[in-house]
C-alpha cells in the first residue's frame, strides 16, 4: 500500500508541475470558478506590491488576505518567486499525505462499535474494508480535477485545505492546542471554518474519555470548555500578531468585512452574487443576515444533535455546507469535502441518488465555461444562464450530501433493527417523516 | 456586466423563478434531519433549533432590517395649533392736557376697540410733565423728546396744544410711535386713523383669509404687491444699455447703492437680511415697439411712447440674465433702462392715454421687482459731434424710484386719505418706526399662519403614508416650529412684538425645512407589492416545514408532559 | 400712489443736497481675439479667446457688483471661495502628432479643475457644490462630479495665476473630468451668454452652433485665474478667458476646393468689433505660406508681424477689427494658388497615444505610448484616473523605454473608497526617457507604459454604464528644458516651461 500511495504522489506531482509550467496555468488561475477575490494570487500579488511600494495595501478592494498571509507571501514573491510553484505542489502533497492518515485513523475507529442487532454481520465492517478507503481517500484528493486546477491556478484554497486537513488529522487524534491552533488559523483565512469547532470539541471530548482511567460514559463539559478557551485565545492571539503586522486594525475591514457584506460582486460558484446584484439596496442587510446564517448557523445546531456520535461526519457535512453557501465558494474547496467522502465508502451501497449527482457535477462542469464565455466573450447569453449552471451544482452538491446523510442514518437503523423489518407479520418499507 | 431586464416585473419573474428553486433547495437541505430515528429526544431538539433559528432570530431580524426609521412627531400639538389664540395685545397710551379729556378718550377708544378680532388694545392714560409740552418750538423736538416710546409696538398719543401752528391737520403722525393730535380731535378721527394707517386691522385679516382659504379671498394690494416671507433677500440692480456704441454711460453703481440704499437697508435689518448685487447688461432691447409721437418738445419733435399693458411683455427678455445660479433667495430687481438718443426719449402712457405723472417714466411688478426708464438729457443728444455720446444718469432720480418701489415690495403700505390727517415728512430717515412695527405685525401673522399651515399639511401626509421616512433632523424641525408657533403667540399676545416676530420667523423657516427635507422621499414610492414578492418566494418554503414541525413538536412535548403526570399519579 | 409719489418727493428733496455720483468704479477691459491657423495636414486650426481683466481683489464682495465680468459666473466663484478655475467642454480628439500644440489643451468630455483659497472649510462639499453650480450654469451634467471621482494631484497641476507663496499645496486642488460628456448647442448658449457682447456684436457673432459643432475637435473653455495689474504685482487683478478651440478638416468642408475665408468656416461675415472691447483682432498665422503651399489673403493684411520663440519664427497676419471701416460683412479670404501640398509632418516634443488592449468583458489593459521628439530625455509626470469599475493591478505597471524597463520615480496611489466605489490615479515621475532625435528617421520608438485592469459588475442601482468603458483622459506633463540653437520647437527664455497635454483613448 505505501508504495502505491508514493507512486500517486508522484504522479500527481508530474501532472501538477506539467500543468503549472504549461500554457494552461495563467488560464486555469485567471477562471472565476477556480480563484475568487479572496483566493487569487494575481490579488496576492497586487496586494505584496502595493506593500512594497509603502500604499496601504487594505484601503481600497483589492486585497483581502491577513497581514500574516501578507507578509508570508510577501517574502516568498521577493525572495523565492521561481520555488513558489513547488510550494504549491507540495503543500497539495502534504495535504493528501495528512488526509490519508486521517482517513487511516478513522477506519480504525469505525471498527469498535456497539452491540447490533443480530443478522447484521453483513453489514458490519471488516478488517479488509479499512485497507482502501484511505487510499480512495488520497486519490480522490491527488486527482480529482477540481483541486489539480485550484494548485495549478496558485489560489491561496491550497494553503485553507492544508489548516483544514491539519485540523481534522489533529482532531482525530485529540491534540487539543494543536488543533485549536490550526483550526483558529483556517478561521483567519477564511471565517467560515469556526463551525468545525464543534465537532473537533467533540472529538477532543471524547479523547479524553477513552483516556480517562474512570471510563466514564458521558463526555465532560469541561472539556468543551477547555476546547473553546484555547480556540479562542488561539484566535485572538493570531489576530494581534496580525494588528501588529498590519499596522492596525484596519486590515479587518478588508478581510471579515469583505467575507461578511460582501460588496465585490463579481461572478463565482457560489449563490451570493447574483442575489446581490438584483436586490434593492435597502434590502441589502436583511439579504446578508439571512444568507450569512444560512451558511454558518442555521444548520449547526440541528446538525450537531442529530450527528453527536459521529463527529467525523458532522465536520464534513459541515464542511460541505460551508463549501456551497460561502460567500466566495471556489472549486478547491469543493474538491476538499469531496475527497473526504471514501472514509465513508460502506455507504455507498444505501446512497439512492448517486447518478443523478453524478450527471449534474458533469454537466455543470462542463456547462459552466460554456456559458460564462457566451455570457462574457460572445455576449450572447447573460448573468441568469450562469447563474442557472451555478445553481444547479449547488442543488447536486445538497443532494450528494443529504444522500450520504440518509445513507448513514438507513445503514444505522438497519443495524439497531435488523436487516428484515418486519413488524406484525408484515413487510415495511422505511419511510421519512 | 449584468444585463439589465426590460422591467421591474419580467425581473422579479425571473428572480422569483429562481428564488423559488433556491428555497427548493433550502427545504430539500432541511428536510433530512426530519428523519424518523431511534433518539427520539434529539430529533425534536433539532427541530425546535431550525424553529428558534428561524423564528426567534429570523422574524425580528427581518422586521428590524426593513422598518421605515420614524422619529415620533407632536402630531396633537400640530392639531391643536388650529385653535391657537394670535391675538396681538398692544399698550397705547394716551397723554393729554385734561384729564377728563384723557379718560374719555380712553374709553370712547377702548370701546371702539372691543369688538377687535386680531388686536387687544388696551388705551391707559398717560400723564407727562408739562415742561415737554411747554418748550415746543418745533415738531422736530417733539420728535427727539425722551418720552418717545422706544419698545417696537408701543404707540403714544400725544395731544399738542397749538397743533395749529405746524400743520393745517387736525392729527399728524410722527416718525416714530408717536400721534399728534390737536384738541379738537374726536376719539373717532383718532380711531380711524390709528385702524387705517398704525394698526393695518384689514390688511392683516385678509392677509390670513388668502393663507387659510385661498380659493374664497384674495390678497388686499398690498398683500398681492409684497414678497413673501423669506430669512434673506436679494437685491439685484441692472442697468440695461441696449445701444453701447451710441450712448456710454458712466456711472459709480455700486457707490450709488452703498450712499443711497444702504440706509433703508439697515434699518429694515430686524425684518430680514439683505445682499445688495448689481450689474450691468449691454445689448438687451425691449422686445416692444413703442409708438412714435410727435409732439412739440422732447429731442427732434417727436417721443415714444409704451402703452401700459404692454409693460409685462419687457420682463421677459430681461429674465433670462437676471438669476442667480447660487442663491435661492426671493429675488428683488430693480431695472434701469437707458435708451439711447435715437429711441428717446420714452414714456410710458397709462390706459387712460395720458402720461405717467411726475415725470418718472417707471413701474413695478408685484413680486418681482421695478423697472425704470431713464431718458437721457437733452442736452446730450443735442450734441451731435460725440460719438458715443457720454451720459452720467441722475443717480437721485433714479435711486430715489427704486426706493420707493422697495418700500411698496417690502410691505410697507401705502396710506389711504384720511381728511384732516397727515404724516409727517420723511427726511433724515427712510422708514418711519411705527412703519416698521406694522409691517413686523403684518409678517409675523403671515409666518405664523404658514407655519401652522405646512405643519398642518405635513403631519397630515405623514400620518397617512407610511412609507415616508421621518429622520432626526426633520422631526427636531418639527418640534422646533411647533414650539416657535406656541411661543411667538404668547409673545404677541402680551406684545412683545420683536421676539414674537423673530420667534414666528424661525417656525416659518422650521416648517419649510421640515416640509421640503428631501431625505422623506427615500422610500416613498417603494410599492409594497415588490416587497412581497421578494420576500414570499424566499422564505415561505423554508418556513413549511418549520410550521408542520412545530405540530410534532407540541404533541411531543405534551406526551412528555402526560407521561410525566401519569407517573405522578401512579 | 399718491403716497408713493410724496415719499419719493420726501427722498428726493433729501438726497438732492447728497453729492452726484459720476466716476466709474474698478475698471475692467475686454479684449476678442481669432487666431485662424492654416495646419499641415490640410486642417484649420481656429481659436478664439474672449479676455475680460477686471482691476479688482479677489474677494467675495468684489463680484456683488459687476460690469463687463458675467455676474453668474462672479456670483458662483464668489460664494465658493475658488481662486482659479478651469473649465472645459470638448467634442473629439486633438491629434497632437498632425496638428501640433493648441493653445488651450482640454481632454475629451468634461474637465474641471479649481484650486480654492486657503481660507476654504470642508473642501469637498465645495467642490461638489461648485459642481453642481456650474453644471446650472453652463448646461453640461458637471453635477455627476464628487468625491468618487475627483482628485487632488499633487505633481500634475500648479496654479496658472498668483499665489501667496511658491509652495502650493494640492489640497485645495480639485480635479475630475468626465469623459463621456457631449458638447453642442445647449452649452455653447449659455456661453456666449456669459461674454459682455453677448453673441450680438464682434467676434462672438461668428460662433454659429451648426458650423462650430460640425468639426473634428471642438472645444469651449474657461479660465479664471488672479492676474498682477501691474509690473511691480502691488495689486491683484480677475482675469477671465474664454475660449473656444475649433479644428476643420477642409478636405471635406472645401469639397475639393481649397480656398477658405471666414465666410465659409463659420457661416458669416464680421460684421463689426464689440463697441465695449478695448481690441479685436484676427491673427492668421502665415507661416505655413513659405513652406507649404502658398495662399494669398484677401483684403491683403493691413500688417504682418513676426514671433520668435525659441528660435523658431512664426509670421502672422494683423487685422485689427476695430480700426476698419466695415460696410456690410467683413470677410478674409485666403486663396491658392497651387494644388494642395500636405507639408512635412514635424511631430512636437511630446505626444501619447492610449489605447485599450485586451477582449471580452472580464479583463483588460490600457497601453500608454509617450513619444519624445526632443534630442534630450525628459522627465515626465503622469496623471491618470481610472474609474471604479476597472480595479487595476499595479503589479502590473511595466513601462519599456527603449526595450528596457524603468521604473517610476515616485508612484504616489491616491485611492478614493466608498464602500465599493475606488478609483485609482496616479501621478508618477518618470525619469530618464531617453530619446534621439533623428529627424531623418521616421519611426522612432515610444516608451510604452502597460497596466492591466479587471472588469467589475455593476449593481442593479447603479447607472447604466457598463455597456462601454470611459476611461478618463491622461495628462502627460513635462518640464520643458531651455531651447537651445537648434530647431525645436518650444517656447521660453526661461529655466523650463511647463507644458502639459491631454490625451484620451
Amino acid at each position: 500500500m505505501e508504495n502505491l500511495i508514493y507512486l500517486e504522489y508522484a504522479v500527481a506531482g508530474i501532472i501538477r508541475y506539467w500543468l503549472l509550467n504549461s500554457d494552461y496555468k495563467q488560464t486555469i488561475g485567471d477562471r472565476v470558478e477556480i480563484s475568487t477575490p479572496l483566493n487569487s494570487w494575481r490579488k496576492v500579488t497586487e496586494g505584496a506590491y502595493l506593500y512594497n511600494e509603502g500604499i496601504n495595501p487594505y484601503v481600497g478592494d483589492n486585497f483581502h488576505e491577513t497581514p500574516l498571509g501578507l507578509t508570508v507571501f510577501d517574502k516568498m514573491i521577493s525572495h523565492i518567486p521561481q520555488w513558489i510553484g513547488i510550494i504549491f505542489i507540495v503543500c497539495d502533497l502534504v495535504t493528501a499525505h495528512v488526509l490519508y492518515h486521517t482517513a487511516q485513523i478513522f477506519m480504525s475507529e469505525l471498527v469498535e462499535k456497539d452491540k447490533y442487532a443480530k443478522d447484521t454481520e453483513a453489514l458490519l465492517l471488516k478488517q479488509s474494508d479499512l485497507v482502501l478507503p484511505p487510499v480512495y481517500v488520497a486519490s480522490a484528493y491527488l486527482f480529482n480535477p477540481y483541486i489539480i486546477f485550484s494548485c495549478v491556478g496558485q489560489t491561496t484554497t491550497v494553503f485553507a485545505n492544508l489548516c483544514l486537513a491539519f485540523t481534522f488529522l489533529l482532531m482525530i487524534k485529540g491534540h487539543r492546542l494543536a488543533c485549536c491552533s490550526v483550526l483558529a488559523l483556517a478561521t483567519l483565512q477564511s471565517l467560515y471554518p469556526a463551525t468545525l469547532l464543534v465537532p473537533a470539541s467533540i472529538y477532543l471530548a471524547q479523547a479524553e474519555r477513552t483516556s480517562s482511567l474512570e471510563g466514564r460514559q458521558s463526555l465532560r463539559a469541561s472539556s468543551f470548555i477547555l476546547t473553546a478557551v484555547t480556540f479562542i485565545a488561539a484566535l485572538l492571539l493570531l489576530l494581534y500578531i496580525s494588528s501588529e503586522l498590519a499596522g492596525g486594525w484596519e486590515f479587518l475591514h478588508a478581510t471579515y468585512g469583505f467575507i461578511l457584506n460582501v460588496p465585490d460582486l463579481r461572478p463565482n460558484v457560489g449563490l451570493f452574487w447574483y442575489f446581490f446584484t438584483e436586490m434593492f439596496e435597502n434590502f441589502r442587510l436583511l439579504f446578508i443576515y439571512a444568507f450569512q446564517i444560512n451558511a454558518a448557523l442555521l444548520y449547526l445546531v440541528p446538525l450537531t444533535l442529530r450527528l453527536h456520535g459521529e463527529p467525523m461526519l458532522l465536520a464534513a457535512s459541515l464542511t460541505a455546507l460551508m463549501a456551497v453557501f460561502k460567500s466566495y465558494p471556489s472549486l478547491g474547496d469543493v474538491g476538499f469535502y469531496l475527497a473526504l467522502l471514501p472514509m465513508w465508502k460502506h455507504l455507498f451501497n444505501y446512497m439512492q441518488q448517486g447518478f443523478v449527482v453524478g450527471c449534474f457535477f458533469l454537466i455543470t462542469s462542463v456547462m459552466g465555461p460554456i456559458v460564462w464565455h457566451l455570457w462574457i466573450y460572445s455576449r450572447s447569453a447573460n448573468a441568469n444562464f450562469y447563474f442557472g449552471v451555478t445553481l444547479a451544482f449547488a442543488t447536486a452538491q445538497i443532494f450528494l450530501v443529504t444522500d450520504i446523510l440518509f445513507a448513514y442514518i438507513k445503514r444505522e437503523f438497519s443495524l439497531y433493527h435488523g436487516l428484515h423489518r418486519e413488524v406484525n407479520g408484515k413487510t415495511t418499507k422505511l419511510v421519512l417523516e | 456586466m449584468v444585463k439589465q431586464p426590460e422591467s421591474t416585473y419580467s425581473r422579479l419573474g425571473g428572480m422569483q423563478f429562481i428564488e423559488g428553486w433556491f428555497s427548493f433547495l433550502w427545504w430539500i437541505s432541511g428536510q433530512w434531519f426530519l428523519l424518523s430515528a431511534q433518539i427520539d429526544a434529539n430529533r425534536i431538539f433539532a427541530a425546535v433549533a431550525y424553529v428558534v433559528v428561524l423564528i426567534v432570530i429570523g422574524l425580528p431580524l427581518w422586521w428590524k432590517t426593513t422598518e421605515v426609521y420614524r422619529v415620533s412627531l407632536p402630531y396633537s400639538r400640530i392639531a391643536a395649533l388650529d385653535n391657537l389664540d394670535v391675538t396681538q395685545g398692544m399698550n397705547i397710551s394716551i397723554s393729554t392736557l385734561d384729564t377728563a379729556r384723557g379718560d374719555k378718550l380712553v374709553a370712547d377708544l377702548n370701546d371702539i376697540f372691543k369688538t377687535s378680532k386680531w388686536f387687544q388694545l388696551t388705551f391707559f392714560a398717560l400723564s407727562l410733565e408739562k415742561k415737554y409740552l411747554a418748550s415746543v418750538h418745533s415738531l422736530e423736538d417733539l420728535e427727539n423728546a425722551p418720552f418717545q416710546p422706544r419698545k417696537v409696538g408701543e404707540l403714544l398719543l400725544l395731544e399738542v396744544p397749538g397743533l395749529a401752528r405746524f400743520t393745517a391737520n387736525h392729527v399728524l403722525v410722527g416718525l416714530k410711535r408717536t400721534v399728534y393730535f390737536s384738541s379738537e380731535t374726536t376719539a373717532v378721527k383718532l380711531s380711524e386713523v390709528l385702524e387705517s394707517w398704525l394698526l393695518q386691522e384689514k390688511s392683516l385679516r385678509q392677509t390670513v383669509a388668502a393663507m387659510t382659504a385661498p380659493t374664497e379671498t384674495d390678497q388686499d394690494q398690498s398683500g398681492r404687491r409684497r414678497m413673501p416671507a423669506a430669512e434673506e433677500y436679494d437685491i439685484m440692480i441692472t442697468v440695461v444699455n441696449p445701444e453701447p456704441e451710441k450712448l456710454q454711460l458712466n456711472w459709480d453703481l455700486p457707490k450709488a447703492v452703498q450712499v443711497y440704499l444702504e440706509p433703508l437697508l439697515h434699518e429694515l435689518s430686524p425684518v430680514a437680511r439683505y445682499t445688495v448685487k448689481s450689474q450691468w447688461l449691454y445689448f438687451v432691447t425691449l422686445n416692444v415697439q413703442p409708438k412714435l409721437v410727435a409732439d412739440s418738445s422732447g429731442y427732434g419733435r417727436k417721443h415714444y411712447a409704451l402703452a401700459e399693458d404692454i409693460l409685462p411683455q419687457i420682463i421677459t427678455p430681461l429674465e433670462k440674465k437676471l438669476a442667480s445660479h447660487v442663491s435661492r433667495n426671493p429675488c428683488l430687481n430693480f431695472v434701469v433702462y437707458v435708451p439711447p438718443c435715437e429711441a428717446a426719449p420714452l414714456h410710458i402712457y397709462r390706459r387712460q392715454g395720458v402720461r405717467v405723472k411726475g415725470g418718472v417714466d417707471a413701474f413695478l411688478s408685484p413680486r418681482w421687482g421695478g423697472i425704470v426708464i431713464h431718458n437721457p438729457s437733452s442736452l446730450i443728444c443735442h450734441n451731435t459731434s460725440v460719438q458715443p455720446k457720454e451720459y452720467s444718469p441722475d443717480t437721485v432720480a433714479v435711486m430715489g424710484v427704486f426706493l420707493a418701489q422697495f418700500r411698496l415690495l417690502m410691505g410697507i403700505p401705502e396710506l389711504e386719505e384720511i381728511s384732516r390727517a397727515d404724516r409727517l415728512p420723511l427726511s433724515v430717515v427712510s422708514l418711519g418706526d411705527w412703519e416698521l412695527d406694522s409691517l413686523l405685525r403684518v409678517r409675523t401673522m403671515e409666518q405664523l399662519t404658514s407655519a401652522r399651515l405646512t405643519l398642518q399639511s405635513l403631519s397630515q401626509l405623514l400620518s397617512e403614508i407610511s412609507n415616508i421616512v421621518i429622520n432626526d433632523a426633520v422631526g427636531d424641525s418639527v418640534y422646533r416650529a411647533v414650539d416657535c408657533v406656541e411661543r411667538a403667540a404668547k409673545l404677541l399676545k402680551i406684545g412683545q412684538l420683536d421676539r414674537a416676530f423673530n420667534d414666528s420667523k424661525e417656525a416659518f423657516l422650521s416648517a419649510e425645512a421640515a416640509f421640503t427635507d428631501p431625505s422623506l422621499l427615500a422610500l416613498l414610492y417603494f410599492p409594497d407589492d415588490q416587497k412581497y414578492a421578494v420576500y414570499i418566494p424566499l422564505f415561505l418554503p423554508v418556513m413549511i416545514p418549520v410550521i408542520l414541525s412545530l405540530k410534532n413538536i407540541y404533541a411531543w412535548f405534551s406526551g412528555r408532559i402526560n407521561s410525566k403526570s401519569k407517573l405522578k399519579e401512579d | 400712489m399718491k403716497a408713493v409719489l410724496n415719499t419719493f418727493a420726501c427722498i428726493v428733496l433729501f438726497l438732492h443736497s447728497s453729492f452726484c455720483v459720476t466716476s466709474v468704479p474698478s475698471k475692467d477691459y475686454f479684449d476678442e481675439e481669432l487666431l485662424l491657423k492654416p495646419l499641415p495636414s490640410g486642417h484649420i486650426y481656429a481659436y478664439f479667446q474672449f479676455t475680460t481683466v477686471w482691476d479688482v481683489e479677489f474677494e467675495v464682495t468684489s463680484f456683488h457688483h459687476c460690469h463687463l465680468f458675467p455676474r453668474a459666473l462672479g456670483e458662483i466663484v464668489g460664494h465658493y471661495n475658488v481662486q482659479e478655475l478651469h473649465i472645459s467642454l470638448t467634442g473629439g480628439l486633438w491629434r497632437h502628432e498632425t496638428w501640433g500644440y493648441p493653445v488651450h489643451d482640454a481632454a475629451p468630455g468634461a474637465e474641471l479643475w479649481a484650486w480654492f483659497k486657503e481660507s476654504t472649510t470642508s473642501i469637498d462639499k465645495t467642490w461638489k457644490e461648485l459642481a453642481g453650480a456650474l453644471s446650472g450654469l453652463l448646461c453640461a451634467s458637471l453635477n455627476f462630479i464628487d468625491s468618487s471621482n475627483s482628485l487632488s494631484p499633487e505633481f500634475t497641476f500648479r496654479p496658472t495665476g498668483i499665489v501667496s507663496s511658491p509652495a502650493a499645496n494640492s489640497s485645495y486642488l480639485r480635479y475630475a473630468t468626465l469623459p463621456r460628456e457631449i458638447v453642442c448647442t445647449e452649452n455653447l448658449t449659455p456661453w456666449k451668454k456669459l461674454l459682455p457682447c453677448d453673441a450680438k456684436k464682434g467676434l462672438s457673432t461668428l460662433l454659429n452652433a451648426g458650423h462650430i459643432h460640425n468639426t473634428n475637435y471642438h472645444s469651449l473653455g474657461l479660465h479664471l485665474r488672479p492676474v498682477c495689474r501691474d509690473v511691480g504685482c502691488s495689486q491683484m487683478s480677475v482675469e477671465l478667458r474664454q475660449t473656444v478651440s475649433l479644428v476643420y478638416d477642409m478636405v471635406i468642408l472645401g469639397n475639393g476646393n481649397q480656398d477658405w475665408s471666414i465666410k465659409k468656416l463659420f457661416g458669416i461675415g464680421l460684421s463689426g468689433a464689440c463697441p465695449l472691447a478695448t481690441m479685436s483682432n484676427i491673427y492668421i498665422d502665415t507661416t505655413l505660406n513659405e513652406t507649404g503651399a502658398h495662399f494669398q489673403l484677401s483684403p491683403t493684411p493691413p500688417a504682418i508681424i513676426t514671433s520668435t520663440r525659441g528660435g523658431y519664427e512664426s509670421k502672422f497676419a494683423v487685422y485689427d477689427v476695430k480700426a476698419l471701416d466695415i460696410d456690410g460683412m467683413f470677410n478674409i479670404a485666403a486663396f491658392y494658388s497651387s494644388s494642395r501640398v500636405y507639408g512635412v509632418n514635424l511631430p512636437p516634443v511630446l505626444y501619447t497615444n492610449r489605447y485599450i488592449i485586451g477582449y471580452g468583458q472580464e479583463r483588460g489593459g490600457i497601453v500608454t505610448k509617450l513619444h519624445n521628439g526632443h534630442w534630450k530625455a525628459l522627465d515626465v509626470v503622469y496623471l491618470e484616473n481610472i474609474p471604479w469599475f476597472m480595479p487595476l493591478y499595479l503589479h502590473t505597471l511595466k513601462i519599456l523605454a527603449n526595450g528596457q524597463e524603468i521604473k517610476p520615480l515616485i508612484l504616489m496611489d491616491m485611492t478614493l473608497t466608498g464602500q465599493t466605489i475606488n478609483s485609482y490615479a496616479y501621478d508618477g515621475m518618470l525619469k530618464e526617457l531617453r530619446k534621439h532625435f533623428k529627424p531623418v528617421r521616421p519611426h522612432k520608438n515610444p516608451a510604452e507604459m502597460l497596466l492591466q485592469h479587471d472588469k467589475a459588475t455593476h449593481k442593479f442601482e447603479d447607472s447604466g454604464s457598463h455597456h462601454k468603458i470611459w476611461v478618463d483622459g491622461v495628462n502627460p506633463s513635462t518640464l520643458q528644458p531651455q531651447s537651445s540653437t537648434f530647431r525645436s520647437p518650444l517656447v521660453s527664455s526661461r529655466q523650463g516651461c511647463y507644458m502639459q497635454h491631454k490625451v484620451s483613448d
